[in-house]
């Protein structure tokens, strides 16, 4: 894969694989990456996570949307769509769903469209910031303590952290990150798509795998991945990861 | 019709924290802005504390850490089975976008970060600023431009005029040499400082067109 982006995963304690990703020059100057987290089974949550990454990159490609946000958008509903339709002739699947990342970076212009609790991390400045919304009562416990409403330790001791409160399902999204303007991206900055299994490790832990040396996307992918697998992480989740960088 | 949230199964405390409208709770809290967004260094979060000390008690968790190892859970959404094609996205968005008032002016960046870039200008008044809640936003990396209101550029179509005035907040705005410190007038190719930010105004309603033509 080019210089600029690598990604790799981990099954973990899981039976199956159920995160997808793709990165891609979609045009000269226009990388477009995605990230999927099935769930709903075992068959189901490989399939919807495929799905909607497939259906996603698809519909992007051909979109006829110039605005880059409102191609991302036009690409979610051509994800959600292909998942009602698996629905509608599979009645076994009725439970799958999944989280999608879809990003776009145009010229120095960072897009994202978002919905789940996959995060999307931005290393700049020798920072590492969470660029998109956190759709689980965790992000929204997160959000509480933030505004001093909660302690910390009561919003991330919770046992209800992990419920989503949204998901690409065929159904209606109700709640979507695709803020209107882009964030602009500096030489040197990484963008992290990650699957929730990658949260194993700690912010700490990710800040200073990227800005140690002057690792390659591909060291990333590999030192964090590593990184994750030496946690010995009881349950550990699938754990994938699509690392950028804007150069 | 708005889903309804089946909240069945979960705990008390859960559906208390979750909004009338679903719509409404990352919107307002525009955790996806500037002000929202956790734009600190890690230290927000707690530090990973271990309790010392008595037999028999767990270490705390890293607080960190997810707690459950169990799979993804979450909250049904009423019927399971797909009655028909979900809304779209796109739609949703273009109908949010739709502009109520038509283009009156840009000022087109002309120097310094975000070069080369114009943004439209509405009737009445245009905060400029570069945070979310700016009208005219510009957030390309000048951090000497207010994030809230640096200034304000005005267009009154009842007499077909552009003003600029300053907005609040220490930083000055410049219009051409000179700092603005009262409502001025403008004109077309008048140039702006703001920060770090110089920007070219072009007018587009004046003497041979208005919207009100």
């Amino acid at each position: 894969m080019d210089v600029w982006a690598d990604s790799g995963q981990i099954q973990g304690s899981r039976e199956s694989q159920q995160d997808s990703y793709a990165h891609l020059e979609w045009k000269k100057g226009h990388d477009l990456l995605i990230l999927t987290d099935g769930m709903g089974g075992a068959a189901g949550g490989e399939l919807a996570g495929r799905i909607a990454a497939e259906e996603f990159r698809n519909t992007f490609l051909e979109s006829q949307e110039e605005n880059p946000r409102r191609r991302l958008l036009a690409a979610l509903d051509g994800a959600n769509n292909a998942i009602y339709a698996e629905k509608l002739h599979n009645s076994a699947l009725s439970d799958m769903g999944t989280t999608l990342i879809g990003a776009v970076v145009v010229h120095d212009m960072f897009y994202w469209v978002s919905v789940g609790d996959s995060p999307l991390w931005l290393i700049t400045n020798g920072q590492i910031i969470r660029l998109n919304a956190d759709h689980s009562v965790g992000g929204l416990l997160d959000m509480r303590a933030r505004a001093g409403e909660i302690s910390w330790e009561e919003a991330k001791q919770s046992h209800q952290r992990h419920i989503l409160l949204e998901a690409v399902q065929g159904a209606d999204l109700e709640y979507i990150d695709a803020p209107a303007e882009p964030h602009p991206l500096q030489p040197g900055d990484t963008v992290i798509l990650a699957s929730d299994g990658i949260e194993t490790c700690s912010l700490d832990e990710l800040l200073e795998i990227v800005t140690t040396g002057r690792p390659s996307p591909s060291d990333i992918v590999e030192a964090v991945l590593e990184a994750v697998t030496s946690h010995n992480r009881p349950g550990q989740d699938n754990a994938t990861l699509v690392v950028y960088r804007y150069s | 019709m708005a889903k309804k949230l089946n909240l069945d199964g979960l705990p008390e405390d859960v559906p208390s924290m979750l909004p009338k409208k679903k719509t409404d709770l990352f919107r307002d809290l525009d955790i996806t802005s500037d002000e929202g967004r956790n734009l600190q260094n890690v230290p927000e979060e707690p530090p990973t504390r271990v309790a010392q000390g008595k037999m028999g008690r767990q270490p705390a968790a890293d607080p960190f850490l997810h707690s459950s190892s169990e799979p993804k859970t979450r909250i049904a959404l009423g019927a399971r089975k797909p009655v028909q094609p979900p809304k779209s996205a796109l739609q949703q968005e273009t109908a949010a976008d739709v502009p109520s008032d038509p283009v009156v002016g840009w000022v087109v960046i002309i120097h310094g970060p975000g070069e080369g870039r114009g943004l439209q200008l509405g009737a009445g008044q245009n905060t400029l600023g570069r945070g979310a809640k700016a009208r005219v936003r510009i957030n390309f990396g000048d951090d000497e431009i207010s994030r809230d209101t640096h200034a304000i550029l005005t267009y009154d179509p009842k007499h077909n005029k552009f003003y600029i005035q300053p907005g609040v907040g220490v930083n000055l705005t410049y219009l051409g040499d000179e700092p603005v410190l009262t409502a001025t007038p403008l004109s077309h190719g008048d140039k702006i400082v703001l920060g770090s930010t110089t920007l070219r105004f072009i007018a587009f309603c004046d003497e041979s067109f208005t919207w009100a033509d």
